[in-house]
């Protein structure tokens, strides 16, 4: 998957994350890339390793994770060989951006938002306090939110506040790659429905590529160019967002698609996948969704499907489109 | 025959220096056989609403009839009749099940306490029978595991299988899915309209409206504990009439690259007003009469009701 003009390419990368019982393979073998300027949407079920690759790429793994093997360039650099001083005084935050779940609390919980705010610009960039305060006022404005915030402590915001103080943060360097982890997650529809036009405006005025993770298929249908799907540590299918969804190639693209509940055809019965989620301690061998797929034939048992290309740009892994 | 009727139900909770009026003065019935959803946001009282249902929190005024009898003064054998006839299931059933019983002991619980099996024999078959109608087979296997070693969509079966082996009226559904992974939740789902088939009545709550269309027949619109609208699936879904149902409408994604979300209510957080309507603060449309006095609910068509000032 080599493209001109991408911001982010990760070639094979395995994460793993070491336990008493073995290796959990979170991620195990992920090739993706990120074209400038565009937003690519992974979704998957939950342990299907999408906030593990999101990770590996801030470079905010547990203790426990490995990086087995993989390279993750971000323009030219790889990210992953340069030492962490290095990586957090000029990447992270300044370059690629975070934004995780509400659930995360990322924000700490003793210092008030302007004292936070104020940190993350004064830790990177050689402004006076008065121009931080500037931006922020400013960030603070396009994320719908008032100046008062700036003197409360994160508990005393909502959900949907405490996400708008983390979008602000997250664009505060002018970064130009930015990583979101399920950033609507447990908000309320109306409150997602309002962070998710802020954040397409702000893509619209600052041109960042983004990489947005998520398990909801139709909220990524809307927002991404670029769709990539993941099961249980792979990737199943990639291609541009038109495709993905008219043409799902993928058995599990396709049962996916066909279990979210959709208002237009609520006549029509919704579908899901049979079997559970495989345990990424103890893989199936050949093709990972085959002990789930409808359509299984021998060879998935014994035989990994290689990702392959369908189109310029639509990828699939799986026996039966070769 | 009425199943469950809720007359002017209010249930507050008094904190140090406030009162949260959980639910407002809310008053529905559930038919026979029926699938009805409560649909709200966080926030919105639909969870105090269902238990209240169930006679597990008693309200400041108000009652909740069933056959007719008001379930709060019910008499201790009359009660314990209706413990196993209205059953709930939880949003999160590893909260729900105690992980020390296997999933047998879990659902014997209930049949050894109201005392439905002859023997031990016949509840073993009704426990296997009920884990094969959950799709939990073979129930050999599934009723000596322990439900560590169960994912959240096999325990959430076990959660429902315990509810139905008792063979209950009603079932109050607390957001069973929204904890599950997306690819299940329709398997899921089919287990409410396959009880339902049989005869269960069921009050699905949930937060989103697309799997309420997709299971209920009716649907109840709350809002910060008020009943804003309701009506028959298809009124609400083509023709809402309430700023809120429009805005919770327009506010669902829709799986095809290139629709927008669409916001259509102020972005603030004002408080409500005291003696107004409770979406005033976020309603583009409100009028002077929004803010000083409260709606209330009208027929705006047949089994069609809001309540707003516009109609």
């Amino acid at each position: 998957m080599v493209v001109d003009g991408v911001i982010l390419k990760i070639e094979d990368l395995k994460t793993y994350f070491k336990t008493k019982t073995g290796y959990v393979k979170a991620v195990d073998g992920v090739s993706l890339y990120v074209p400038n300027q565009m937003v690519v949407g992974v979704a998957g079920e939950s342990g299907s390793g999408k906030s593990t690759l999101i990770n590996s790429i801030f470079r905010v793994l547990p203790r426990n994770a490995e990086i087995k093997s993989g390279r993750i360039f971000y323009q030219d650099k790889n990210v992953l060989e340069i030492d962490e001083r290095n990586f957090n005084k000029n990447i992270r935050w300044k370059e690629i951006s975070w934004i995780p779940q509400v659930s995360m609390d990322v924000l700490d919980p003793v210092y008030k938002v302007k004292d936070q705010m104020i940190e993350t610009i004064l830790a990177h960039e050689d402004v006076s306090k008065a121009e931080a305060l500037e931006r922020i006022y400013t960030m603070l404005k396009s994320v719908n939110l008032m100046p008062e915030i700036l003197e409360k402590y994160p508990h005393e915001l909502s959900g949907g506040q405490k996400q708008r103080v983390v979008i602000a943060m997250a664009l505060l360097l002018n970064p130009k790659l930015v990583i979101a982890d399920e950033p609507t997650t447990a908000l309320d529809v109306i409150v997602q429905a309002q962070i998710i036009s802020i954040i397409r405006q702000l893509k619209k005025e600052k041109n960042f590529s983004m990489l947005f993770v998520s398990h909801d298929l139709a909220l990524l249908a809307g927002l991404s160019d670029y769709i990539a799907i993941m099961y249980a540590g792979k990737i199943v299918e990639f291609g541009k967002v038109e495709e993905v969804y008219k043409t799902p190639l993928h058995p599990y693209t396709q049962l996916l698609l066909e279990s979210i509940p959709d208002i237009r055809k609520r006549g029509s019965k919704l579908k899901s996948v049979s079997g559970s989620p495989p345990d990424l301690l103890n893989p199936p061998t050949g093709c990972r969704f085959n002990p789930r797929c409808p359509f299984v034939m021998d060879v998935c048992k014994t035989t990994e499907p290689e990702i392959v290309k369908v189109s310029p740009t639509h990828y699939v892994a799986c026996h039966l489109r070769k | 025959m009425k199943m469950i009727e809720v007359k002017n139900l209010k249930v507050y909770f008094k904190t140090k220096n406030l009162i949260i009026k959980a639910v407002n003065n809310v008053s529905l019935k559930v038919q026979n056989k029926e699938i009805v959803s409560v649909v709200g946001e966080s926030g919105s009282g639909k969870t105090t609403l269902g238990k209240t249902m169930l006679a597990l929190i008693k309200p400041l005024s108000g009652e909740v009839l069933w056959d007719n009898k008001n379930v709060f003064k019910l008499k201790r054998r009359e009660l314990k009749v209706f413990r196993r006839k209205n059953q709930i299931i939880y949003q999160d059933p590893f909260d729900a099940i105690d992980v020390r019983m296997k999933v047998y002991d879990v659902i014997a619980e209930g049949i050894r306490l109201h005392g439905l099996a002859k023997s031990r024999e016949e509840e073993k078959k009704m426990i296997y029978e009920v884990l094969e109608e959950v799709g939990l087979t073979p129930p050999e296997e599934f009723s000596v595991s322990y439900p560590t070693q169960l994912s959240g969509g096999q325990l959430q079966r076990v959660a429902i299988a315990r509810a139905l082996v008792l063979n209950p009226e009603f079932i109050v559904a607390d957001e069973p899915v929204s904890m599950l992974d997306v690819s299940i939740r329709a398997s899921i789902l089919d287990l409410f309209t396959k009880a339902n088939e049989k005869g269960t009545s069921i009050l699905m709550i949930t937060h989103d409206i697309a799997t309420a269309a997709y299971i209920s027949s009716r649907i109840f619109v709350l809002y910060h504990g008020n009943l804003v609208e309701y009506g028959k699936t298809d009124q609400i879904i083509e023709n809402p009439k309430h700023p809120y149902t429009q805005a919770l409408i327009a506010a669902i994604p829709i799986p095809d690259p290139g629709y927008t979300l669409q916001v259509k209510l102020n972005d603030t957080e004002e408080p409500d007003p005291l003696n107004g309507c409770p979406l005033y603060p976020r309603c583009p449309f409100r009028k002077d009469i929004c803010r000083k006095e409260e709606p209330k609910l009208v027929e705006a068509e047949p089994d069609h009701y809001v309540a707003c000032h516009l109609y």
